[in-house]
């Protein structure tokens, strides 16, 4: 398939943007995600820009068909983890609960990651500090219904003050997912909480 | 009914295509002579060659079930049914929790695994087999084909329409275009003959399509209107006549005390329906989900599985009163042995957030004895260790 084709697709099907999203990318040093999780980067990360979601953030290293980072900021009671548009009525939108335990959280992250028919599988759950909390960390393989590529996944979520914290790696199996993992896991342990301003 | 719409928005498949609106077509008719493979130049040729790469994708996909006793299961069924023509036929197992099965004119034969999770005996699989046996037989698509005023629809959708998105590499094209009302009750008539010979209850037809009306309109009256979204209700809308009229079908053709092999078909897909009901909970379907697990648990209530996803589905719509609902699923599946050991987690959830917590470290421990190596052992065993 075409790959622009097949980013609009994936950016269309994954994000819900129906206007043309720009990249731009991030400076090295420390990035302040939506004013609430502060995280440090080594550069050779582009963020998806116009994706006018208030708690959401798309980054990419190789472009997204070949790896994609997530991030779901302050989530709070009620909210999704993505601003849902033109849901059909009888497709009840998945909520985060602040009573939720990891494996409620990483079953919403499932509901979002295979909304378009995509075969999830959790691989591990264990608990992992994350954003200055006590949180969990999973990994997961997902075969990409658009294009069956299959896919791996690794996953950090904390809840904090009833607001929960997610941040999403995927790429595909082969290469990609082994290649940025290290600077995944580096991003993950620095992430630091802002409070609400 | 447009089949391709049927494939597209969900659910009921050939299940509505399953009733014609009157079946008397096709009566005395007798099974045609094999098919043999069409010159490359004409048109039924160029459709085959189609088809042909649109197997090739097919067996390549990772939704195809590469498990040669189930899928063996399911093509034997389909060789009862289509006698001679069988050496003619290729089936195919697809992991999809909706419900449909459809032939391609080359004799590709694609079953989805949210039709087998529905049949209640072998019966009702083969009835909608047979009536896909009964297009191919009666050569449906090349008459399609020919038929001008649908040509340019054909052309569209062997077209060039590239195969991407939900549904690349499940064999999409073999079943893109949609038959004609007459050709529907002639696949129906057929169906039911082809029942009645390899020895099925025809009967079954109708409670194929009972089963599927009750759990459209559950949906319906989760959601509060199904009418606008089902493609079944928007070109059926007098299906409780063409029930009516299938049944009147099947029993004109006798032999209701033929076996329905219920058992056979269960222990076809024992190792492979709680993957397939948990495939089925990720529609977000929840009426439609609470239709099925409310029939299955009524049929069988020592299945401690069907208890089991029952509570999950009321867990996770998570409405009014669920909560509770989900609980006392859950309880009757805890103390049926069928239930698998993930309903102890479930347990162990909802006592953790009630604040039970002699109860939670009860029903964490008895799923970690029976899931050691569970993929969030870890993750529990925390729980296990916090607050005393
Ligand atoms: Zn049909």
């Amino acid at each position: 398939m075409n790959p622009k084709v097949l980013l609009l697709t994936l950016l269309v099907v994954l994000v819900g943007c129906t206007k043309p999203a720009t990249w731009v990318g991030l400076a090295p040093g420390e990035v302040v995600v939506h004013e609430r999780l502060a995280v440090r980067i080594d550069g050779a990360w582009s963020r998806l820009d116009g994706l006018q979601e208030p708690k959401h953030d798309v980054w990419t290293s190789d472009g997204t068909p070949l790896d994609q980072l997530h991030f779901h900021t302050g989530i709070a009671e009620g909210e999704s983890l993505v601003v849902v548009k033109d849901r059909p009525a009888d497709k009840p939108i998945p909520r985060f609960r602040k009573d939720m335990q990891a494996q409620d959280v990483v079953e919403l992250y499932e509901s979002f990651a295979s909304r378009d028919g995509s075969v999830f599988k959790l691989e591990k759950l264990a608990p992992a500090r994350f954003a200055d909390e006590d949180g969990f960390r999973f990994e997961f393989s997902r075969v990409r219904k658009s294009d069956e590529v299959r896919m791996r996944g690794v996953g950090y979520g904390a809840i904090h003050h009833g607001e929960l914290f997610l941040m999403v790696f995927e790429a595909p199996r082969i290469h990609y997912f082994a290649k940025h993992l290290p600077r995944v896991e580096a991003i993950a342990q620095s992430a630091h909480l802002r409070e609400k301003a | 009914m447009e089949r391709r719409h049927f494939i597209e928005t969900c659910g009921c498949c050939s299940a509505a295509a399953l009733l014609g609106p009157a079946l008397r077509a096709a009566q005395g008719w007798v099974v045609p002579p094999r098919l043999a493979r069409p010159a490359p130049k004409t048109d039924e040729g160029g459709l085959w060659a189609l088809m042909d790469r649109e197997e090739e994708r097919l067996r390549q996909s990772p939704f195809l079930m590469r498990d040669a006793a189930l899928t063996g299961y399911v093509h034997a069924i389909t060789c009862r049914l289509a006698q001679a023509h069988c050496p003619d036929i290729r089936t195919y197992v697809v992991r999809s929790p909706y419900f449909n099965a459809n032939m391609a004119p080359n004799g590709m034969m694609q079953v989805w695994t949210g039709l087998i999770l529905r049949a209640e005996n072998e019966a009702q699989l083969a009835a909608v087999i047979g009536h896909e046996v009964g297009h191919y037989l009666a050569r449906h698509s090349l008459e399609r084909l020919r038929d001008a005023k649908s040509r340019s629809a054909f052309a569209s959708v062997l077209g060039l329409v590239p195969i991407a998105g939900p549904l690349a590499g499940l064999g999409v094209l073999a079943g893109g275009f949609a038959y004609s009302r007459t050709h529907e009750r002639a696949a129906d008539q057929i169906g039911l003959e082809l029942m009645a010979a390899a020895g099925y209850p025809p009967l079954e037809a109708a409670k194929v399509w009972t089963h599927l009306l009750e759990e459209l309109q559950a949906e319906k009256d989760w959601t509060g209107d199904a009418s606008t979204r089902s493609v079944l209700f928007a070109t059926h809308p007098t299906e409780k006549e063409r029930e009516a009229k299938l049944e009147a079908a099947a029993r004109a053709l006798g032999k209701a005390d033929l076996d329905p092999q219920a058992q056979a078909l269960r222990r076809a897909m024992t190792s492979w329906r709680r993957a397939w009901l948990e495939d089925e909970l990720k529609r977000r379907k929840f009426g439609e989900s609470l239709a099925l697990l409310g029939r299955l648990t009524a049929a069988d209530p020592q299945d401690g599985e069907a208890a089991y996803f029952l509570g999950e589905t009321y867990r996770l719509r998570a409405s009014q009163g669920d909560a509770e609902r989900a609980l006392a699923a859950y309880q009757k599946a805890a103390a049926l042995p069928s239930a698998p050991p993930e309903v102890h987690r479930a347990l162990g959830v909802l006592h953790r957030k009630a604040g039970r917590l002699p109860e939670m470290r009860e029903a964490y421990g008895r799923y970690l004895a029976a899931r050691p190596e569970a993929e969030d052992a870890e993750m529990i065993r925390s729980y296990l260790k916090e607050g005393g």
